[in-house]
């Protein structure tokens, strides 16, 4: 069997020696992208919240700049759902890094196989882009938030259940006829005097 | 793990000794099998905080953060022998609901990172409060009942405090859940019941250190017992420095809030709070301390005048919150009984209506702005309807204090008024 060379990383990454089958493989990689809790559909949800529409607009095409390189490591016989992983991998490499160095090169060239260099590079570039919107803590401190309960078996309590971050505040009273219009019948209540 | 459906207080589990090497069986819920892992305590974020206590904020949250996700992908069994036997667990929940900021609370401005890390704790925690107070989690993952009451209570997981910083900070976006969460807890422990009837007098004692602190009332006064001859009052409302000012409206607002989540959330808890008369109490409580405060916040022209109005929204939000207390109380125990009950009952419920009203007319302020949020016409029309023998006399006598309350404070009454024949 001629293993093609993006799927050569795998192998390394699995600890699977070079003759076994390849049907074996591309669902090992599959499976570890599945365990993990940080998406793609997640980056862009965290990107768009905390953006204003005008910045939206520039990031969509990085991010689409990403997904492009990434399709390009990973070669396009996997589908988006391998391709939006892939591109997670990349974002989690590059958000605070200027350049693709060494280590960077090789943490690709081990989960992916040989890759092209002018795709990391763009893929570097746009993330930095990307990056260059927030602050340098944010994006960390959403990664970690995402990554704790990665490749872990047990599914945590409460996962499939909805939680509301809403919470009791002060009242504007504009709805309410407790507010300061007491002022217009009494003795000049309110803040007008 | 529970199997053939063996309730986890009384499964055994067989577990090699880490000393020995040998198997041994032990009760699943067994202080060995808890894990040793130390919890720190939550701090909440400063508000516009230097970079380095943003970061030290950032890792205690973290630190926080993995241990609760962790704590919450643990098996049934595990989970329960973590927050049985880990005492820093405990402590880590609790200081989270004494300390994490509230709605009320001044508007924070926190970075994004603060924010993010605020929201993923604050889902973490409820759904910690949440587990623990799930005593059947699946078809094989469960613990008998009446062993769960004493594991809650006496383990101290639960206790009226808590579930009272529960309410005020997830009632408002949570309440079908948290309802839910509570009722369980208070129907599989009854002694949480007695636990409320005992925590009563220090809630009044609450309001009555509030009216102290104005200056407006000392010890026994609020009681209606007689005051001491030559005892120092506090200084008065214009008399107190601006932090102080500030605190005790702060104060009074986030004590609003939290008993009428609780009782929005935990109904039935009205019975218990009407045991103690509150609504008389807090009637009394609103008709002394409303007024001066509003006079106060008024002559406090020399203060910023950002602060002076959240002064006065902080006050309009909390006399808000306590017509709303009040409206529970009447809704709970007498107005829904007697929708509900047999027409034999219903003579004891609108009695108690009656009574409740007659001695509310001398609030006159609580009374106007009681009826401007929940007209006193209308709960009246409603007697007349289901007890048709309902003496006028006492009625009338209610509606035109009402109307007395409205006149003698100067307002009139907006809209038209419901008529009634």
């Amino acid at each position: 069997i001629i293993i093609p060379s993006k799927q050569q990383g795998t192998l390394s990454y699995s600890n699977i020696v070079f003759q076994e089958s390849i049907q074996l493989i591309i669902p090992l990689l599959q499976e570890v992208f599945s365990k993990a809790s940080l998406t793609w559909k997640k980056i862009v949800q965290f990107i768009n919240e905390h953006l204003g529409k005008k910045e939206q607009q520039v990031v969509t095409e990085e991010l689409r700049a990403v997904l492009r390189a990434a399709k390009e490591i990973v070669g396009d016989e996997y589908g988006q759902e391998m391709i939006e992983s892939a591109a997670v991998f990349l974002f989690k490499i590059f958000y605070d890094k200027d350049q693709v160095g060494h280590e960077e090169t090789r943490a690709i060239k081990q989960m992916f196989g040989p890759f092209p260099l002018s795709s990391v590079d763009a893929a570097c570039s746009a993330i930095n882009k990307v990056a260059s919107f927030f602050e340098e803590t944010q994006i960390e401190t959403f990664l970690k938030v995402h990554s704790i309960s990665h490749l872990k078996d047990q599914v945590p309590f409460g996962k499939n259940i909805s939680f509301s971050f809403d919470m009791y505040s002060v009242d504007t009273f504009l709805d309410i006829s407790l507010k300061m219009k007491d002022n217009e019948d009494t003795k000049g209540f309110g803040l007008d005097y | 793990m529970a199997k053939n459906n063996v309730p986890l207080d009384e499964l055994q589990v067989t577990e090699r000794d880490p000393r020995t090497g040998k198997e041994i069986s032990l009760p699943a819920l067994h202080p060995n099998r808890c894990e040793d892992r130390c919890f720190v305590l939550y701090k909440p974020p400063s508000q516009d905080g230097s970079p380095a206590e943003v970061e030290e904020y950032l890792e205690q949250a973290q630190f926080i953060a993995e241990d609760l996700d962790w704590v919450l992908s643990l098996p049934h069994d595990k989970f329960w022998c973590q927050v049985v036997f880990d005492e820093s667990l405990q402590k880590c929940l609790e200081s989270y609901l004494r300390l994490a900021p509230r709605g009320c609370d001044s508007d924070m401005t926190t970075s994004p990172a603060v924010s993010d890390m605020q929201k993923h704790l604050h889902r973490s925690v409820f759904f910690t409060f949440l587990r623990m107070a799930t005593h059947k989690e699946s078809k094989d993952h469960f613990i008998t009942p009446a062993v769960f009451g004493e594991i809650i209570y006496n383990n101290f997981l639960f206790d009226i405090p808590k579930i009272l910083d529960l309410c005020v900070l997830y009632g408002k976006g949570n309440g079908p859940l948290l309802h839910k969460m509570i009722e369980n807890i208070f129907s599989q422990q009854e002694a949480y019941y007695s636990d409320l009837d005992e925590t009563l007098p220090t809630v009044l004692q609450v309001l009555d250190n509030i009216l102290k602190k104005c200056g407006l009332q000392t010890d026994g006064a609020f009681t209606g017992e007689p005051q001491k001859l030559g005892v120092q009052g506090a200084p008065s409302l214009t008399d107190i420095s601006l932090m102080d000012f500030v605190d005790v409206v702060q104060f009074l607002c986030d004590t609003c809030t939290t008993l009428c989540s609780f009782l929005d959330i935990f109904p039935t808890a009205c019975k218990t709070f009407q045991n103690h008369k509150f609504l008389t109490r807090l009637a009394c409580f609103y008709e002394i301390l409303v007024p001066e405060l509003e006079t106060a916040i008024r002559r406090r022209t020399s203060e910023d005048k950002s602060i002076q109005e959240d002064l006065w929204r902080r006050l309009c939000h909390s006399r808000k919150k306590m017509i709303e207390i009040a409206h529970f109380l009447i809704n709970y125990c007498c107005l829904q009984p007697i929708l509900e009950s047999s027409s034999e009952n219903i003579n004891l419920f609108v009695e108690d209506f009656l009574q409740i009203f007659t001695t509310l007319i001398q609030e006159k302020r609580f009374l106007a702005d009681y009826d401007e949020q929940f007209p006193v016409a209308d709960d009246i029309s409603l007697l007349q309807q289901v007890s048709p023998f309902l003496d006028d006399t006492r009625t009338s006598y209610i509606l035109q204090g009402v109307e007395s309350a409205w006149e003698g404070l100067g307002r009139k009454k907006h809209g038209v008024p419901t008529t009634h024949t």
